[in-house]
């Protein structure tokens, strides 16, 4: 018995962190893979919607809560491209901030409309709602949800002008969903 | 042969006990860090320091960048840097990051330093991949089990007919309460 739960349980480590292994050091990935330089991301990333590129940069910021999406920079650029790990790949770790990456990955978009926009005022005047019910009669001075609430709204407005302005009926923003990287020295 | 089952939900209960110990502190210690987010950061003990120097050229190079961290004791930390927006400089530090405004010189070191223990729970506590998802499945599901069956394992005045079935009430209550208050 004692035998059968110790073997099962090391299984279960070893084949975690074999897969966990695996996935962060360059796993071959299906079909062409396109070079892509981080600077021309932006405006190339459209034209490959669903398909697998490559990407170099600096990782910028990786997200202190769990560590489930990056931002890659380069020197000479403004380009910023958020990555995040499939479901394959383990969160990504804080002590990779400042190191080169090469990532293969899917690009992913998100599509940003009136009815999302619409969403987004409901969510945050309810949450202000909540939030005012709550703290009805114990109110210390602390405005904090308060701005937030304004904060909210406000980059909503920004949204909807960028939208409009656009032309479009979408503003798309685009990601890429790691399946493999490395930390290049 | 009639089927024991107190036997058996006992020794589940027990065993269940022993092999999600380890499990169950780990989802309540980062469960309690993470509740307090607004109050602490658990993952990390984050330093400030603020810097003033010299307005910096866009066009400074490694070797500035080293000499300007040596009067800040980084030189040998340094990793990279680059120029967000092109308004500020960026260098990465083993541990963190400064900050400064081309402009006005003025700037920031960053540090940040792993919270030992909570660092490492709340990493698992949010899921870092879908191996860890089926285990914390496996646990959720043991501690279905472990709930169910520890409330049939007192007998006498204890049990769950006599004493229990009041605290059993009580414990269900107070979500109920919350719920008819504040969802509802």
């Amino acid at each position: 018995m004692k035998k059968s739960v110790l073997f099962t349980l090391s299984l279960f480590i070893l084949f975690s962190a074999f897969n966990s292994y695996a996935a962060v050091s360059s796993a071959s990935p299906k079909g062409d893979v396109t070079k892509i330089k981080l600077k021309n991301f932006k405006e190339k990333a459209g034209d490959y919607v669903g398909k697998t590129i490559k990407l170099k940069g600096i990782v910028d910021h990786v997200c202190e809560h769990g560590g489930k999406k990056m931002f890659l920079v380069e020197e000479k650029s403004d380009a910023r491209v958020k990555i995040t790990p499939d479901e394959n790949l383990a969160a990504f770790n804080q002590d990779m901030v400042g190191e080169t990456v090469e990532v293969i990955g899917v690009v992913k978009e998100f599509r940003l409309d009136e009815d999302y926009l619409i969403e987004m005022e409901e969510k945050i005047k309810a949450d202000s709602k909540e939030e005012s019910e709550i703290h009805m009669g114990e109110h210390d001075g602390n405005k904090k949800e308060e701005h937030s609430a304004e904060d909210q709204m406000e980059q909503v407005n920004r949204l909807r002008k960028k939208l409009k302005d656009s032309g479009e009926d979408h503003l798309s923003y685009y990601s890429v969903e790691a399946t493999s990287y490395k930390i290049l020295k | 042969m009639t089927f024991k089952w107190r036997k058996w939900n006992k020794a589940i209960h027990r065993d269940f006990g022993y092999f999600f110990f380890g499990m169950t502190l780990i989802y309540a210690i980062s469960g309690i860090a993470l509740n307090h987010l607004d109050d602490w950061n658990p993952n990390f003990i984050i330093t400030t320091q603020e810097i003033q120097t010299n307005s910096i050229s866009k066009e400074i190079d490694k070797e500035g960048v080293l000499t300007l961290l040596e009067k800040y004791d980084e030189k040998e930390n340094y990793k990279k840097h680059y120029f967000p927006r092109g308004k500020y400089l960026k260098v990465f530090i083993k541990g963190g990051t400064i900050t400064i405004d081309l402009e006005s010189g003025k700037g920031i070191i960053e540090k940040t330093k792993r919270r030992p223990v909570f660092s490492e729970m709340d990493y698992l506590h949010y899921n870092p991949i879908k191996y860890w998802t089926w285990f914390a499945d496996i646990y959720a599901g043991a501690l279905i089990i472990l709930a169910i069956g520890g409330i049939f394992i007192p007998r006498g005045r204890a049990s769950l007919k006599k004493r229990g079935i009041w605290f059993l009430l009580a414990g269900i209550l107070i979500p109920v309460v919350y719920l008819l208050v504040y969802y509802y």
